[in-house]
């Protein structure tokens, strides 16, 4: 892991899927949100997914950490509430992706792991927000939310294993030939 | 792609999603506003230690006002039509207290992070903290 983490190729594929990370989280915030006001589609996990696959956690947490700093300062919210909850939500769905990956059985299943990341990005983001709002209101969202963050979760697991099929050889993840 | 398991278990999850959307739906419809219930729309300001009531209204059927807020980054129109009242322009770069478009039952809520700016909707019985 030492060895790894700090040879050239990965420090430039990872700087890679850190601006890819970031200019798709400062586009995700120009889009707007149909069903649920501030429900995303998470297509910036995709980067955190795809990092944790190829690289390891440690990688995909750098690279969810840089994305939101990097991409609230592209979006000009940096430091304000709206980059505390995204950087609520990117960190601890990170994390949450990190140990089910390393789970028996399912970690292996990008889109369980995309799924789970989704869940906890939602739930982190509503605990924060339910912090800095002082109203409790906002609890009921948590049920639909949840329900669509599994939607999205799906397409973006869905996304990342098309992705990770089409990198070069190179960059494919090590002893990990399941597809 | 082809493989039957991973096929199923797509699509276990994307009921398990549909399922949860609809009970949170059902669970948003619930709340259904009582009888000789009066409703309050209440402007908060958001600061670091929580939150200030700034405006107040009791909404009635022939009430509408535009009301504007001031934040830090500019004014936020609050809009009151009757019974319902909604965010109508915001000067934050997302817009997404405007995306919650009308609220008209108690604890519904619409906000600004931005601009630090919460707008409720209350039951008449619950005092304003």
């Amino acid at each position: 892991m030492v060895n790894k983490s700090r040879s050239l190729r990965t420090q430039v594929t990872m700087a890679v899927l850190i601006g890819i990370a970031s200019i798709l989280h400062a586009v995700e915030g120009l889009v707007p949100s149909l069903p649920v006001p501030g429900a995303k589609l998470g297509l910036a996990n995709t980067a955190t997914l795809i990092g944790l696959r190829i690289l390891g956690f440690w990688a995909a947490l750098g690279i969810s950490l840089f994305r939101s700093f990097i991409g609230g300062l592209f979006g000009g919210s940096l430091f304000g509430p709206a980059f505390f909850m995204s950087f609520a939500g990117a960190i601890s769905s990170a994390l949450a992706m990190g140990f089910v990956s390393k789970v028996k059985n399912i970690g292996n299943n990008l889109i369980f792991v995309s799924v789970i990341g989704a869940i906890t990005h939602s739930l982190a983001q509503i605990m924060v927000a339910s912090k800095l709002l002082n109203h409790s209101g906002i609890w009921y969202y948590l049920p639909f939310l949840t329900g669509l963050s599994t939607l999205t979760g799906v397409f973006i697991g869905i996304v990342c294993e098309k992705v990770i099929a089409l990198l070069p050889a190179t960059m494919k993840p090590e002893g990990n030939s399941q597809n | 792609m082809k493989d039957p398991k991973k096929v199923l278990v797509i699509l276990l999850l994307v009921f398990l999603g549909l399922a949860f959307i609809y009970g949170g739906k059902l669970l948003m419809a619930k709340r259904k506003v009582k009888e000789q219930e009066y409703l309050k729309a209440n402007v908060y300001t958001l600061t670091g230690a929580g939150r200030k009531l700034v405006k107040e209204f009791n909404l009635s059927t022939e009430k509408k006002e535009l009301y504007n807020y001031e934040g830090p980054l500019g004014i936020t129109i609050v809009e009151v039509d009757g019974l319902r009242v909604r965010v109508k322009s915001s000067p934050c770069p997302d817009q997404v207290c405007v995306q919650f478009g009308w609220l008209s039952l108690p604890n519904d809520f619409s906000a600004c992070l931005p601009n630090a700016m919460l707008l409720v909707i209350e039951d008449g019985k619950t005092i304003a903290n």
